[in-house]
């Protein structure tokens, strides 16, 4: 609200909060004459509210669906086929070709993305295999063998050093 | 009838995520360092561990086992990991190549920030991966790795 009337309009209607009142209210030239107005805006409001109710319609309806004929009426043939054919836009029909389609593409992109081995994977792709180990240090060495249970595997490396037991680990 | 619109905007979506997340699933390698030790009497280990005990034991001829450090990392292709359980024991994980069964990585093994082996390992899902680190006291250090 940044113009006076808009602010005045508010406070007639008791729709300012407390700080936002105390302000206009100070910034007033004269405040009592304006007290005076808001009584007899306020006692004027109520008499409008008390006598004059809105009559019910009767046929609401039919009035409707005469101002629905009427836009039909006065609507160009060309506008109306355009909204016709954007309505039907997501019908179930085109919906489900749509789903049909994506689903391909995603089937599609799956098949290309995914790795695969071809065919049912042999035992040997569940095990775990050291392919290769080496070391820089020729004192070291570093082999490989099958743990027992048969899927996992050991990297044994040998002299891979000693930490003396005082020594923090973590 | 919109309803329906909406239910069916709904299932096509959800297919779409349903393929699209098989297509982008990764997943994680746990690392874990234990300290193993023989003890009088052998102690149990903690439930982390203990699947990997009946493995543990008959290779490196120890009954007890402590979990020193625990860690798990996404396995993304052409991408080193760092798994650093210790300051003084880690390992660098890079994905070379995957398929559906198995991740085939790098792993290089530092003690004390000095490189000790480099490896180029196959890991399928489940199957774990023992490697027999420096010894520590009376005990060794021993990693476990396993795709998740």
């Amino acid at each position: 609200m940044n113009n006076f009337e808009e602010r005045y309009t508010a406070w007639l209607d008791g729709a300012l909060d407390e700080g936002e009142r105390e302000k206009f209210e100070a910034g007033l030239p004269d405040c009592g004459a304006a007290r005076a107005e808001a009584t007899e805006w306020a006692k004027l409001r109520g008499l409008l509210r008390e006598t004059i109710v809105p009559a019910p319609m009767p046929h609401a309806d039919f009035l409707n669906s005469q101002v629905l004929a009427a836009i039909h009426r006065e609507t160009p043939p060309a506008k109306r086929a355009a909204a016709t054919v954007a309505r039907n836009w997501f019908s179930a029909g085109r919906l489900a070709w749509a789903g049909a389609f994506l689903l391909a593409v995603a089937a599609g992109l799956s098949f290309v993305l995914v790795p695969r081995n071809g065919g049912t994977p042999t035992e040997s792709q569940f095990i775990s295999q050291v392919v290769d180990a080496r070391s820089s240090d020729p004192k070291l060495g570093a082999y490989a063998f099958a743990a027992p249970g048969g899927k996992g595997a050991v990297l044994w490396v040998t002299d891979a050093g000693f930490i003396p037991a005082n020594e923090r680990i973590k | 009838m919109g309803g329906r619109r909406l239910a069916a905007v709904w299932l096509v979506a959800l297919a779409m995520l349903v393929v699209m997340g098989a297509v982008r699933a990764e997943d994680n390698i746990w690392a874990a360092l234990v300290l193993a030790t023989n003890e009088h009497p052998a102690k149990t280990a903690p439930k982390e561990i203990a699947p990997y005990v009946r493995g543990l034991r008959p290779v490196f001829g120890f009954n007890t086992f402590y979990l020193l450090g625990e860690k798990k990392q996404k396995l993304r292709a052409g991408l080193g990991e760092w798994i650093v359980p210790s300051k003084v024991v880690f390992l660098k994980v890079r994905c070379l190549d995957r398929d559906a069964t198995s991740y085939t990585v790098q792993l290089d093994l530092f003690v004390r920030k000095k490189m000790v082996v480099t490896s180029k390992v196959k890991l399928a899902r489940g199957a774990p991966l023992y490697i027999r680190g420096p010894a520590w006291g009376k005990g060794r250090l021993v990693f476990i790795l396993e795709v998740r």
